[in-house]
């Protein structure tokens, strides 16, 4: 109901844009906490599933890092100068998310966001909220929570996505 | 004060109170003769009234003060303590029980509380219509005495032309918040000037130990119509008389107290059979407050150790000297902020008494309750929720264990079954033990049970030990009754027990006797916030042992060891000892060339061991336990993590899940 009013009156929304090889993502600025350095060790989790990558401390808590790059089955790479986490909030827990490039803050108007249902990038649709044209390149908006979700891969019901 | 913290003052009063009322209720059953168990009910209810009253808590205020009116008359005799009676004062508890956690997530509102109160009106009006009555009620009479140093001081006042009055302030009789309102008046008086005294005094118009008058001896310059109207601008004020008084007029306080109506007895005259919660030298604090505390000595540990390493590279003698005092003084705060937070076992014991009241009436049985060891303490954590597991262990014992008063006699017992709750420290743990008298558990119908229900299978039906039939109890879906009751037998057993015992880090097993009775044993660590652990590696990576599993290390000769049927095994001082290659268990890169002795760490869970492989034992090692986070949940054969010293994260193995 509020994306469909915010759709019509053309509502700017906040988005937090990031590089995973050449594809340009972002995720909603609402569950986005902070974004970090790696700057600890991380400790591998035996028994969990393959795109988390461990846990690390971030500031005297126990925090899981999530591997964007395996996520979305993309080869895997070692983390650079550029890589950042950024910490996002899962049901109330926080949850790093390790990507390529260092974030930047994307102004989109909603009216221009379009829908998608066919993977792109390499991307399942199910994971995609929608994606935005910005100068040049495409960037495809994150549905987090499925993202996020172990036991989601991306595929869907077609009524559900949007 | 903010409101939510008023609140919480008012939940922990209420909580004692209700307490009290409980024992006491529980007592008096026992032994209606006892006044001085309606004393400390009539306490209880009145303290309740006041404070749930001036809260605004109306259903509280209302039940509880119908209550009193039903005490007084049981009281003065006008009506005879029958059980029925009883009954009703349990159904008071109960409802005002449900009150106070209402208020506590703020549904007060739904529940409804209409019908005792008319039960309790009921009661009132079919003794003696007349409230108030006889010479226990009678007015007590205001007689304004000072004591030397007093008049001194009003001579004083006076002496620089400061009038003295006596207010005698009359509340309505009807008035419900009688403490309250005499608190509004005496608010509204001293802004007018400055107290000599109060009759009775200030303590006894808070507690409402007074009739309806009360007198005020007001030292100020005000004209006495003001002071009139500023003592009546309260409600349920009835009348304010405002006498000028001469310092020479005043009488002064004999050598005798009891005479004197300012040093009235009813406050010193609480019986002294039933102790009152201690309330001596003790502050109430949030246990919120306490976990942060424990969340700052937790980093100064995991501080500390990095000033350990740090000073072990740089070896100056001062340095690593003043280190080790650090040391001492970060564990022994430490060990002061986990004692605070230890509560007696008696909190989550002292509802059984009810409970096997209830349970025994309900199912025709004769329990005689024993508790041994309420003082006891364990961690608050741990105390919130051992309480449910405790009382499923309980109830099981009364339903299952404790045989009806026939069946007993029958068998030469005693018509009342014994039902023990015992509670002790042994080392890092606490022990409770639930112990019956009653008919033990039928082992071999259990196994029959559980091989019908398709829990064990023929091969494991055959070769079970004792011990082991006793913890098919555990298994889920698995219950010896009979026939399924009310109180127990529905699916939730000891399988949930068990779960949840084991997730507070604690041991449970039960020892039972056919014929005997059983008992069973609960073994809970004293904190769950930190505790020791050995760190080893595994392959490259670092994991905590919790030492409180930890049987030895030794080390063993990978030749020594072997596979047999899919197990691995290692010969250890001549026995066999199953062996669980950590490497593997935990997917960690194997390493490349494992040294031909291995260390082994033996890991006792009850009467079974297990070795676990490991790289490398790196050394003892006090942790704080975290939480993995929601996120992940509960990952099998890990029990959390802690943050060392260098600011990694190493993995606490939960040795049940993984061996």
């Amino acid at each position: 109901m509020n994306e469909e009013l915010a759709a019509r009156t053309g509502r700017s929304m906040q988005w937090v844009g990031f590089r995973i090889g050449s594809i340009e993502l972002a995720i909603d600025i609402l569950s986005v906490s902070t974004i970090e350095k790696l700057e600890r060790a991380v400790t591998r989790v035996p028994g969990t599933p393959p795109f988390i990558d461990g846990v690390f401390n971030l500031r005297g808590e126990i925090v899981p890092l999530v591997d964007m790059r395996k996520r979305f089955g993309f080869a895997p790479a070692e983390p650079t100068e550029e890589s950042r986490v950024v910490i996002v909030h899962f049901d109330d827990c926080p949850v790093g998310v390790l990507v390529d490039g260092v974030p930047q803050v994307l102004h989109l108007l909603e009216t221009s966001i379009e829908p998608v249902d066919f993977p792109v990038g390499g991307i399942d649709p199910g994971f995609i909220r929608g994606v935005v044209r910005v100068d040049d390149a495409f960037v495809l908006l994150l549905n987090l929570e499925r993202v996020l979700s172990p036991d989601q891969d991306g595929e869907v019901d077609q009524t559900e996505v949007g | 004060m903010e409101m939510a913290q008023y609140l919480s003052v008012f939940m922990d009063e209420c909580q004692e109170h209700l307490h009290t009322l409980n024992m006491s209720l529980l007592a008096l059953e026992g032994d209606p003769e006892d006044t001085s168990l309606l004393e400390a009910i009539f306490r209880a209810a009145h303290t309740l009234k006041g404070a749930s009253a001036t809260m605004g808590f109306n259903k509280m205020a209302n039940i509880t003060h119908a209550m009193e009116d039903v005490l007084s008359k049981l009281r003065t005799g006008e009506i005879a303590i029958t059980p029925e009676i009883v009954n009703l004062l349990f159904e008071c508890f109960d409802l005002l029980d449900a009150l106070a956690q209402g208020i506590a997530i703020g549904h007060e509102d739904d529940i409804e509380t209409e019908g005792l109160l008319g039960q309790l009106r009921l009661i009132v009006s079919g003794g003696q219509p007349e409230a108030r009555s006889g010479g226990k009620d009678a007015k007590r009479e205001l007689r304004p005495v000072y004591s030397a140093e007093e008049k001194d001081m009003v001579q004083h006042a006076v002496e620089a032309g400061i009038s003295l009055f006596h207010v005698t302030v009359r509340l309505r009789p009807d008035c419900l918040l009688k403490g309250a309102r005499a608190f509004m008046v005496l608010r509204d008086l001293e802004k007018l000037g400055q107290f000599s005294r109060t009759w009775p005094p200030i303590k006894d118009l808070e507690d409402e130990n007074f009739d309806d008058s009360f007198m005020v001896g007001l030292l100020s310059t005000e004209s006495p119509d003001r002071v009139k109207s500023a003592g009546e601008a309260t409600t349920d004020v009835l009348s304010v008389v405002v006498e000028p008084v001469k310092v020479e007029a005043l009488t002064v306080e004999a050598g005798t107290v009891a005479t004197a109506p300012a040093s009235r007895p009813a406050a010193d005259s609480r019986p002294a059979q039933l102790p009152r919660l201690a309330t001596g030298q003790t502050v109430r604090v949030e246990i919120k407050k306490l976990d942060e505390l424990m969340n700052l000595v937790a980093e100064l540990v995991i501080q500390h150790s990095t000033l350990e390493q740090l000073s072990g590279q740089l070896k100056v003698r001062e340095l690593s000297e003043s280190v080790e005092q650090v040391e001492r003084l970060t564990l022994e705060l430490r060990d002061q902020v986990l004692r605070a937070r230890m509560v007696q076992v008696n909190n989550v014991f002292s509802r059984f008494p009810r409970l096997i009241r209830d349970l025994s009436r309900e199912l025709g049985k004769e329990v005689h309750l024993e508790i041994i060891g309420g003082e006891t303490e364990l961690d608050r954590t741990v105390i919130d929720q051992v309480g449910d597991p405790l009382m499923h262990v309980i109830r099981n014992a009364v339903d299952h264990g404790i045989e009806s008063p026939d069946e007993r006699a029958s068998q030469g017992k005693a018509r009342a079954g014994v039902l023990t709750l015992r509670a002790f420290q042994e080392s890092n743990s606490v022990v409770i033990v639930v112990e019956d008298d009653g008919r033990g558990m039928n082992l071999h119908a259990l196994r029959d049970r559980a091989f019908e229900s398709g829990l064990i299978n023929a091969a494991q039906f055959e070769n079970m030990t004792p011990e082991e039939m006793v913890d098919l109890v555990f298994l889920p879906g698995l219950s010896t009754a009979r026939k399924v009751t009310d109180i127990s037998g529905r699916g939730v057993g000891m399988d949930v027990v068990k779960k949840v015992i084991e997730g507070l880090g604690g041991v449970i097993s039960v020892r039972t006797q056919q014929g005997q009775g059983t008992s069973i044993h609960i073994r809970l660590p004293l904190t769950l916030a930190i505790i020791q652990t050995l760190l080893v590696t595994v392959g490259s990576e670092l994991f905590a042992i919790p030492a409180g599993y930890i049987d030895q290390t030794v080390s063993v000769s990978r030749d020594q060891m072997q596979t047999s049927r899919g197990q691995n095994y290692a010969m250890v001082r001549g026995e066999p000892l199953p062996i669980l290659d950590l490497e593997r268990a935990l997917q960690v890169q194997p390493s490349v060339a494992p040294p031909p002795d291995a260390d082994v760490v033996i890991i006792r869970l009850g009467d079974r061991r297990v070795g676990y492989v490991v790289h490398q034992l790196l050394r003892q090692q006090d942790v704080v336990i975290k939480t993995l986070g929601s996120y992940l949940g509960r990952v099998p054969g890990i029990a959390g993590g802690t943050i060392l010293g260098d600011g990694r994260v190493a993995l606490i193995l939960d040795v049940r899940t993984l061996a």
